[in-house]
């Protein structure tokens, strides 16, 4: 699987022509000023200090008993969640999923008026991850792969008396490493692939990932692979640990619970799910940085070596990945001999990964922010008009995107205090997971050190990277 | 002292730090931005309007020059453009102005800088497909 991933990106790499990577849609970004990303830093190094010193072990348990409320004791969220209004959910998003096919094959293949691209690199890749990340795993019920097999399930249980899948034993070894490979090819594909808004390409992308899912939920079952091969059903149900919602007892609990928390309970998969979540950190740090002016000279100045733009993006993915992973490895590492722990560096950095994903989630809504309200409008035009052909089914085609919406002054406090914010979290949480762990408090607090350090480098570069000098152009 | 105190001494000085350098960015920055109207209005009498703003931007081998044009919220730009090719200039995200540029004839691009944010300037050689990003237009909010 990894070998087909790397002859699909190779062949590309070497046989495309060099063209103009061009991202879809337009990003009117500004940088943040500099006084604010200083002022941003500092207080992200002060709350550090005040979280380490303040707050005691009994006020970091209290979380573990967090509040609940069963949503399901709500009328109304009981109706939401009954079976024809599911089944209606379901439907709809199977027929949005052929609408985009549909629209890539006979659509414009001009990008902006063709509704494909804004739904698939706006509204899922953007949208979704907020959406995971702060209201709930929603994926999981709309994923319109997952309902199309359990409908051919049903139908098969009906007239065979079987399920379809072979339910095969998913190998011990395999960790989550399939999600891995697609979630890089995933953004590959968005971040280097210079067909990645093309109508057409992106319809058989679709059909290509259809056949891997339904390929997967046959070898595996559908709850095995969307759990552990499948890159957005893990990526998803990582982030909506995050979130204010989490699904207990088989569905029979829909609970509202305070924010963050879900982060902290155990769930260790080894060295696979460490590469998942630093892959995922060090990728929305190069779409952040390859922006920037440092990261275009860097680019420009291997573009005059001789090496064609899809080399130079793939591997400056690669390698940051790489960065990312050696040093949180290292870190893991210090923590191990700090407390002299008998966990292996495998099991402390699984431990702890969920851990970073609070800063990684607040930065990329400060980086999406922009892209999301003002390229997003797109959707309102193509509703009417999906496949660019001049129709006006619900009279909004003339509704083109309002960048005015954007207040940068606004934006930037929001942008800087959302990071500190996240960077909160995300030490509240490891250090949770420290006093589970090390199970002493005093453990706990010294194994922290690293953590904290590291999370300021991630917070305060996170801040630096947006408060860069912006460039376009060749 | 206990190892507490220490670690909360050492944040609050680091906050204090931190605010008082954003007082004093703020402070000069506000001493930069001060003489400019005084300036301004010396110049009222030679420029016909307060706020124009006159950039004469070349497109040479598909590369522009200068490739940046910084503006803040409510100029009036000017923007004259010379290509050595054929072809149309757009200015995209929140202003979406399309020029038909000739060969080494100046074109002249006025605008009301409204919308704030990074804009990007686009080339479309005569003929061609091929959209080429040549800069942008960075309008600073007020």
């Amino acid at each position: 699987m990894l070998f087909s991933a790397i002859t699909f990106i190779l062949t590309f790499l070497f046989l495309a022509e060099p063209v103009l990577a061009h991202g879809f849609g337009q990003r009117i970004d500004l940088p943040i000023p500099l006084h604010l990303y200083i002022s941003g830093a500092a207080t992200t190094v002060a709350v550090s200090f005040f979280l380490i010193s303040f707050l005691s072990e009994e006020k970091y348990l209290r979380l573990k008993n967090y509040p609940r409320f069963n949503l399901l004791r709500l009328a109304i969220f009981k109706l939401l969640v009954s079976n024809p209004v599911i089944i209606f959910i379901k439907i709809f998003f199977v027929f949005v999923l052929f609408l985009l096919i549909v629209s890539g094959i006979i659509g414009t293949q001009l990008s902006i008026y063709n509704i494909s691209p804004v739904v698939v690199w706006i509204l899922f890749a953007v949208g979704m991850v907020y959406i995971s990340a702060f209201l709930g795993n929603i994926w999981q019920v709309i994923n319109p792969w997952k309902s199309t097999f359990e409908f051919i399930e049903t139908l098969s249980m009906k007239l065979f008396k079987e399920g379809v899948s072979l339910n095969l034993n998913y190998p011990k070894t395999w960790g989550v490493w399939p999600a891995v490979v697609f979630y890089f090819t995933y953004k590959w594909i968005e971040n280097v692939y210079p067909k990645s808004a093309e109508p057409f390409s992106l319809s058989l992308m679709l059909l290509q990932y259809s056949l891997i899912t339904f390929t997967g939920m046959f070898l595996f079952g559908k709850d095995v692979w969307l759990r552990l091969g499948d890159p957005f059903g893990f990526l998803f149900r990582i982030l909506s640990k995050f979130s204010i919602t989490e699904v207990k007892s088989d569905g029979k609990q829909v609970n509202l619970r305070p924010p963050v928390v879900g982060l902290a309970e155990e769930e260790r998969m080894g060295i696979s799910q460490i590469f998942f979540v630093l892959l995922m950190l060090s990728i929305l740090s190069f779409d952040g940085l390859k922006e920037t002016l440092i990261g275009f000279k860097f680019s420009s100045f291997l573009f005059d070596l001789g090496f064609n733009n899809m080399l130079v993006n793939t591997a400056g993915m690669i390698f940051l990945a790489m960065i990312f992973i050696l040093i949180y490895l290292l870190f893991s590492w210090l923590i191990k001999k700090i407390v002299k722990s008998s966990h292996s560096i495998v099991n402390i950095g699984a431990s702890f990964v969920y851990s970073l994903l609070p800063i990684a989630i607040v930065y990329e809504v400060a980086h999406y922010w922009v892209f999301l309200t003002t390229e997003g409008q797109r959707i309102f035009y193509l509703i009417s008009d999906p496949f660019g052909f001049g129709w006006d089914v619900f009279n909004t085609a003339s509704i083109y995107p309002d960048y005015g919406v954007i207040n940068f002054l606004s934006l930037w406090n929001f942008q800087v205090v959302l990071i500190v914010l996240g960077h909160i979290a995300s030490v509240y949480i490891a250090h949770m997971i420290a006093l589970r762990i090390f199970g002493n408090s005093k453990l706990a607090a010294k194994s922290q050190y690293p953590m904290l350090a590291l999370m300021i480098i991630y917070t305060t570069f996170s801040l630096w990277i947006l408060a860069q000098p912006l460039v376009s152009g060749v | 002292m206990n190892k507490n105190n220490i670690f909360l001494l050492i944040g609050v000085a680091i906050l204090i730090a931190g605010l008082g350098w954003v007082y004093y960015a703020q402070q000069r920055q506000e001493q930069q931005v001060s003489p400019q109207p005084v300036s301004q209005t010396e110049e009222a009498t030679t420029a016909a309007d307060l706020n124009e703003k006159r950039v004469e931007l070349s497109l040479e081998s598909r590369t522009l020059f200068p490739s940046q044009v910084t503006v803040s919220q409510g100029d009036e730009v000017v923007l004259i453009l010379i290509s050595d090719e054929a072809g149309e200039f757009h200015i995209h995200g929140g202003y979406d102005i399309r020029n038909e540029v000739e060969a080494n004839n100046p074109k002249e691009i006025r605008l009301t800088a409204q919308t704030a944010g990074r804009h990007a300037f686009e080339f479309h050689p005569e003929g061609e497909e091929e959209d080429l990003e040549v800069g942008a237009l960075v309008v600073n909010p007020l």
